[in-house]
């Protein structure tokens, strides 16, 4: 019965050494970029609204917090790029190849991000 | 086009497995059905006849704007029309359609016999039809939704909607939910744990991702709608102040909770869609989809995106400018995404050697119709130029191209390419090319010109106009093409009820297509697959044509036919981890959706003992539907292939398991929008926050550890059932019991000592709301652990057979942190300043 259920092996894949870095590499930009979104966006509009201090204080707290979630970000995306190239088929090559692609967008949400807090004013 | 053999097993196989999977004739058979095909179906026809009134009703206010100064409907029957027209469109006719699509195709597709929760899935298409139809009877005391699909407050609150229209949606929606995210659930759990051996996560088709995508999604979007929801029920008819500004409440709360919502669902209605189209086209491109992975992650990206939107709805609210450009910036980063999707669609077409037949017609229209609404919505996403745009027809434009365009044309396409498999039968090619070009220009014809009389100032939701503003050839256009398009429409439901009856035969893979629903007969017999593929590509039935393809298995693997069985596979790799029995037929989930519904009634009516009643009932219903009568005590549904070591190795996340952590997500979600909904108007109070300063911590310090302990006692009661320990089982369930209730009681006496009622201002509701809503999780949590106790008394459990005590402690280790989050929130929180 055993091989019934198990024809020939199908379905099996080797063990993937670091998973945790495909992981990464697929979800951590847009970790980022959501923590990013949501800080910049509570601290700034705080700030307007003079209850965490002074705007330029908020607006400076934001642009460190952003900062460094590119920072993440950018780490995501050389982390599934150097798992693709560690691996060349299979569902850890899809992964990485999709660590690329994700997080290749959310670093370009990032950047937008973290560019807007110097190009539009905080309060108006 | 070539037609390719399904695989047929021999007579006496057919037979057996007939016996065991076929729905039983009669009345009572169809209404207990559990059948993804027929559930599938069924969705698919409901959600076309919602299609069809919610048209009915577009096509009378077109009447109505086709000339300025017409008085056809008043202001009220427009009112409730435009409403209507929009809450059918949105919530009853373009997500459920593709619930249809997704629950019969998805067991076909991915090699399994059924979804992983047949019956959930039953009780999720009968809520959706009686919340409609719950929404619908709002018509019978004329008393329809009147604020808009998206009900903004205050208008939308009891001083200015004192009848039961608005009642009516928001009961009718939070029921919507509760069928929409058990849904969600049963997909997310199929595809991670019922794919064929070897069909691991790089070769899912294609079709998956978008609903997948669309399930995540639905599960942390939808709690914020529920949110919304109850609060605005309550502020109507419990005269509580969520939205309420002279008591400390905010109306623009409404706004971002339903947006936080709200974009997400858009996505939700379209991922689904787009799939669609990049599971059709190869077939009729003759080769796979170009960019694979990268549709695929573009699905997933947009889908995480789409949360990051919302406040792109609330440009024209006041919302400073540095925050605002936070969400016009993800609101253009979105469209990355969706160029790769359509130019891997483009790269196909170009790559392959197109079959022009009229789903390919249809999916094309869906591409250039898609390109127009992406285009239209990068205009309204710029906050500076959106501030012009804001409220005009030129949204409607948008909205239709985004919603009729990419939905309806890709759920026409998907209805022309799996009819034949539904039915057996192929539709007529030459009344689908009238059907496609009619919908095509008609929609063009009807919607186009709607960009321009929003950009000449003409507001949406108008009930008539004065003429010579510039505005009446426009409308006229709209309205020929809109009736233009309601003629495309007809045709289609022409050709389905024709070709049903008269349509060539279709043979089991009519269109040559590549994937393992077009490998079994045309229909389906009741259990999908004689025997469970094997899969080694993403193309099982093109594997041989290919230079270099590996080779499935689809005539030899398990026949699993002593019961009704499928199998159970790893999340990642779709190693088999187990094999599992599926549910009979039942009519549970139809008696437990006409509780609900007699539950939403009661509400409606404001009726306790109604409402009570039915609570009762739905009580009896749930215990009996999960109670294992007749069957194994512990492990019903699973199993089986480790009993007899057919199996072995640690056993991942069972599907039970997997359902309970992503309830668990949800209803976390749930919480998460609560406590943004306490901080948000804390942050805006004009006084003090709390009003009568922080909280006292007397009662409520003692509670929490009381509720911490009894984290310990189930983890305690768990731990000894894992060691074969029952005894232990049997008093820490006991314990846990106990504590909780003390929870329940003590809180009680806290609500009876707090100097102020649910009523008193915007923070004394949102503290009942979100300690209320706490105490009734607790609630849930103590009925949950008196059945299992019952169990565990009964001797249901041993080591190895604890699923349900495992999920049940699971969900009471959730009600305790949530009440940490409560409890650092709401009552440390103030104390910190």
């Amino acid at each position: 019965m055993s091989s019934v259920l198990r024809p020939d092996g199908a379905g099996r894949a080797p063990p993937q050494a670091g998973d945790a870095r495909l992981w990464f590499g697929l979800f951590g930009a847009c970790a980022a970029w959501s923590l990013q979104e949501l800080l910049s966006y509570g601290l700034v509009a705080r700030g307007c609204l003079d209850l965490a201090g002074s705007v330029a204080a908020a607006h400076r707290g934001a642009t460190a917090v952003s900062a460094g979630l590119v920072l993440v970000g950018v780490i995501a995306l050389l982390a599934a790029v150097t798992a693709l190239r560690r691996v060349d088929r299979g569902r850890a090559a899809f992964m990485a190849l999709g660590g690329v692609v994700v997080s290749g967008t959310f670093v370009v949400g990032l950047l937008a991000n973290f560019v807007v807090l110097f190009l539009a004013p905080a309060c108006g | 086009v070539a037609a390719s053999a399904p695989v047929l097993p021999s007579p006496a196989l057919h037979d057996r497995l007939l016996k065991i999977w076929e729905t039983r004739p009669g009345l009572l058979g169809a209404l207990g059905s559990v059948d993804h095909k027929t559930i599938g179906k069924r969705y698919l026809a409901t959600a076309l006849l919602f299609l069809l009134v919610g048209g009915a009703e577009a096509a009378i206010m077109r009447l109505q704007l086709a000339h300025g100064d017409t008085h056809l409907l008043s202001p009220e029957q427009y009112n409730q029309l435009f409403t209507m027209h929009g809450v059918t469109m949105i919530f009853w006719y373009a997500a459920p359609i593709l619930s249809g699509f997704s629950n019969f195709l998805w067991p076909l597709l991915i090699g399994s016999r059924d979804m992983a929760f047949p019956r959930l899935n039953a009780f999720s298409y009968w809520t959706f039809l009686f919340s409609g139809l719950f929404v619908y009877s709002s018509f019978v005391v004329g008393q329809a939704p009147d604020g808009g699909w998206f009900a903004y407050v205050p208008l939308t609150t009891a001083s200015y909607s004192p009848g039961l229209n608005l009642d009516f949606y928001a009961i009718g929606l939070v029921f919507l939910t509760l069928s929409t995210t058990v849904g969600a659930i049963n997909f997310i759990v199929t595809v991670l744990k019922l794919r064929a051996p070897g069909m691991s996560l790089d070769r899912l088709p294609i079709y998956l991702w978008g609903t997948t995508t669309a399930s995540f999604a639905a599960l942390f979007s939808l709690p914020s709608l529920t949110v919304a929801c109850v609060m605005l029920y309550l502020d109507r008819r419990a005269g509580t102040h969520f939205f309420d500004s002279a008591s400390g409440g905010q109306p623009l709360l409404w706004q971002h909770l339903f947006w936080i919502f709200g974009h997400p669902w858009v996505y939700i209605v379209v991922l689904p869609a787009m799939g669609i189209v990049s599971q059709a086209l190869p077939a009729f491109c003759r080769r796979p989809l170009v960019g694979y992975a990268f549709v695929a992650m573009a699905t997933v990206s947009t889908g995480i995106l789409g949360f990051g939107v919302w406040v792109h709805h609330m440009f024209a609210t006041g919302i400073a400018p540095l925050p605002m450009s936070f969400f016009s910036a993800a609101s253009l980063v979105i469209t990355i995404p969706s160029a790769v999707a359509v130019f891997a669609w483009l790269a196909t077409v170009w790559q392959g050697r197109p079959v022009m037949r009229t789903p390919l017609l249809f999916m094309a229209g869906f591409v250039m119709l898609f390109v127009i609404g992406g285009v239209s919505g990068v205009a309204t996403a710029a906050a500076a130029f959106d501030q012009q745009l804001t409220d005009t027809y030129f949204v409607v434009a948008h909205l239709h191209y985004v919603l009729v365009g990419i939905n309806v044309f890709g759920v026409t396409a998907g209805l022309y390419y799996w009819f034949p498999k539904m039915t057996g039968r192929m539709m007529s090619e030459r009344l689908g090319r009238w059907n496609f070009w009619v919908m095509f220009l008609g929609f063009n014809l009807g919607f186009f010109p709607m960009h321009i009389s929003g950009l000449l100032g003409m507001p949406r939701r108008v009930y008539t106009y004065p003429s010579g503003l510039g505005w009446d050839g426009w409308n006229l256009l709209t309205t020929v093409g809109a009736y233009v398009f309601a003629g495309g429409v007809l045709l289609l439901l022409v050709n389905l009820l024709y070709s049903r009856a008269r349509g060539a035969p279709a043979g089991a893979n009519p269109w040559d297509a590549p994937t393992l629903e077009w490998a079994v007969p045309s229909p389906p017999p009741a259990y999908n697959f004689a025997v469970i593929p094997t899969v080694r590509s993403r193309h099982p039935l093109w594997e041989g044509r290919r230079a270099g393809g590996a080779a499935g298995a689809l005539t030899d693997g398990p026949v699993l036919g002593e019961d009704k069985l499928t199998l159970e596979t790893s999340a990642l790799d779709a190693e088999v981890t187990d094999v599992l029995r599926m549910p009979e037929d039942s009519l549970l989930p139809l008696l437990l959706a006409l509780a609900v519904t007699v539950l939403c009634y009661g509400l409606l009516l404001r009726s306790v003992s109604l409402a009570v009643a039915a609570g009762v009932l739905m009580l009896g219903l749930t215990t009996t539907w999960l109670w294992p009568f007749g069957r194994r005590a512990e492990g019903a549904m699973t199993t089986i292939a480790r009993e007899t070591a057919m199996v072995e190795g640690a056993r991942p996340l069972s599907p039970g398991a997997w359902g309970m952590l992503l309830l668990i997500a949800t209803e976390g979600s749930l919480f998460g929008y609560l406590l943004f909904s306490y901080f948000y108007l804390g942050a805006l109070a004009r006084g003090p926050w709390p009003p009568n300063g922080p909280p006292d911590l007397h009662l409520v310090l003692p509670n929490t550890l009381v509720l911490l302990l009894s984290s310990g006692t189930m983890a305690w009661a768990e731990s000894g059932i894992r060691r074969g320990r029952a005894g232990r089982l049997r008093a820490g369930i006991g314990l846990t019991l106990l504590l909780g209730a003390v929870f329940l009681f003590v809180q009680g006496v806290e609500y009876r000592a707090q100097p102020f009622g649910p009523t008193a201002n915007a923070y004394a509701s949102v503290f009942y709301t979100v300690t209320g809503f706490h105490g009734a999780h607790v609630a849930v949590g103590l009925v949950m652990l008196a059945v299992v106790g019952l169990r565990a008394v009964l001797g249901h459990f041993a080591a190895g057979r604890h699923e349900a005590v495992t999920n049940v402690t699971w969900y009471w280790h959730f009600v305790d942190v949530v009440w940490l989050a409560v409890f650092a929130s709401l009552y440390l929180g103030p104390h910190l300043g």
